[in-house]
């Protein structure tokens, strides 16, 4: 049982981010493993950004939480790239070691001396990911980093992201809108609502999955 | 459309000498108001006069001095304002000398330091610092708000924060705060060279004006009317290429 617990990387009991003092939803109970994935879907403005912040530690909550690890955050902000810097100083910046295979894989090598402006939106947000799993954090909040990218690479980017965070044994809870999305990253998905929030398994269907969330 | 643009500003000023020939021909006395071609012989006449690049050099150099002393007192005040208790000391300092106007500093500037240099030099900082000052920590705490949570991220020291995200991100408010600083060190240098002649400033263009006046010499006047603002278009011109030059901030930014 012990050897079960430490295996935990993020552990919520009844959790819910405090608005004016009061609960946003019926608190949340859940366990992530390590190296583990983790997606929250829900509804606009339900709280989903709220709850990740309440596990960073930068919002009251009620109930507790036990997070294994040092947090390491990707925001839904497009531009997280210093913009006057290159993108190889951006990753350098970020005290971390190109590796020069990862970048092969995910296509950006011959990216690394153009400046963010020179980089669209997918690229930006793939390099932004890649700066987040080359981090010596094992615990990785992702608050929607592929919203504003298209349909088509947004699916690539989270197979090529899921691949790495596995291999690399990152942590990872990933907020998003998409259900296709969701199942590519995530081990399970939690459907939040406002008065209850239910955990389901990725293999489950598209229609199952959007008739759960209110 | 794409020509105007690019020539707009030769346009615009070939249309104000015509108006200030135009109203020249109406006033009818070269005393009043001489005509741009006798302001621009005049000039012509005073480039060739061995006084002409003293005052020149004499001017620029009070004035580069002032400049850079201002631009530093400038950053060390942001540097310093990245602490939230300095900034809101700044904050109180600024809005208390932001609307008190330089010379009406003046007074206590020469009680202290008598018609000299040192008044002259603290006149152009004053007059440069404060509403710049004002402009670069609004720059500060909007570049603070935008970048804060990913710094925080990264967990860098405050030091590694100011030099590489604060300052570089502030570049171009900062550009902006040189060029502002520039202009009202040049005023405020004209200004004083006119009013008090050499006895603070050395033998500047503000000097040859006033001699210019006390001579009645009004296309002279004209002639530096036009040199000077000469060097504050090109000056402002170099400042606005150099604003171009920061890609990303012109990128979409």
């Amino acid at each position: 049982m012990a050897k079960h617990l430490s295996n935990i990387d993020v552990a919520l009991q009844s959790l819910s981010p405090l608005v004016d003092g009061e609960p946003l939803y019926k608190g949340i109970t859940l366990k992530v493993p390590h190296g583990g994935s983790m997606a929250i879907m829900g509804v606009s403005g339900i709280g989903k950004s709220l709850l990740l912040k309440s596990i960073l530690g930068e919002w009251q909550h009620s109930g507790s939480k036990k997070v294994n690890g040092k947090i390491f955050m990707v925001f839904q902000d497009h531009d997280q790239l210093f913009p006057w810097m290159t993108v190889e100083k951006n990753l350098k910046f970020a005290l971390i070691k190109i590796n020069q295979q990862q970048l092969q894989f995910w296509g950006l090598g011959h990216l690394l001396k153009l400046m963010p402006h020179q980089l669209s939106v997918g690229q930006k947000q793939k390099i932004t990911l890649l700066r987040a799993l080359l981090r010596n954090e094992k615990i990785l909040l992702c608050d929607e980093p592929l919203s504003g990218v298209d349909n088509i690479s947004r699916i690539k980017i989270a197979k090529e992201f899921k691949f790495l965070a596995s291999k690399i044994g990152k942590t990872v809870i990933w907020v998003t809108h998409d259900v296709l999305e969701a199942k590519q990253i995530a081990d399970q998905i939690m459907l939040l609502n406002a008065d209850n929030f239910q955990i389901v398994k990725n293999t489950i269907g598209q229609n199952e999955i959007l008739s759960k969330i209110q | 459309m794409k020509y105007y643009l690019k020539f707009s500003s030769l346009f615009h000023i070939t249309l104000l000498f015509v108006f200030w020939q135009v109203c020249s021909l109406w006033v009818n006395d070269e005393f009043l108001l001489p005509s741009p071609g006798s302001a621009i012989f005049a000039l012509k006449e005073k480039i060739n006069e061995g006084h002409f690049w003293h005052a020149l050099i004499s001017s620029f150099k009070n004035l580069l001095l002032a400049f850079l002393l201002g631009m530093t007192i400038l950053i060390c005040i942001c540097l310093l304002s990245t602490n939230k208790h300095l900034k809101e000391f700044f904050k109180t300092i600024i809005s208390i000398f932001v609307s008190l106007p330089s010379f009406a500093i003046l007074p206590v500037l020469l009680i202290i330091f008598g018609i000299s240099y040192k008044t002259m030099l603290a006149l152009l900082i004053y007059s440069m610092l404060w509403i710049n000052l004002s402009y670069a920590i609004a720059a500060l705490e909007q570049v603070s708000n935008r970048w804060n949570p990913h710094v925080k991220n990264l967990k860098i020291s405050k030091l590694v924060e100011f030099f590489y995200v604060v300052f570089p991100a502030m570049m171009p408010a900062l550009i902006i705060c040189a060029k502002n600083s520039w202009t009202l060190c040049w005023r405020t240098l004209l200004a004083v060279e006119v009013i008090f002649g050499n006895l603070a400033s050395g033998f500047g263009i503000g000097v040859m004006m006033t001699m210019d006046r006390v001579n009645f010499k009004v296309a002279d006047i004209w002639g530096m009317i036009i040199l000077i603002a000469f060097i504050s278009y090109v000056i402002s011109w170099a400042f606005d290429k150099l604003l171009t030059k920061i890609k990303w901030h012109n990128d979409g930014r």
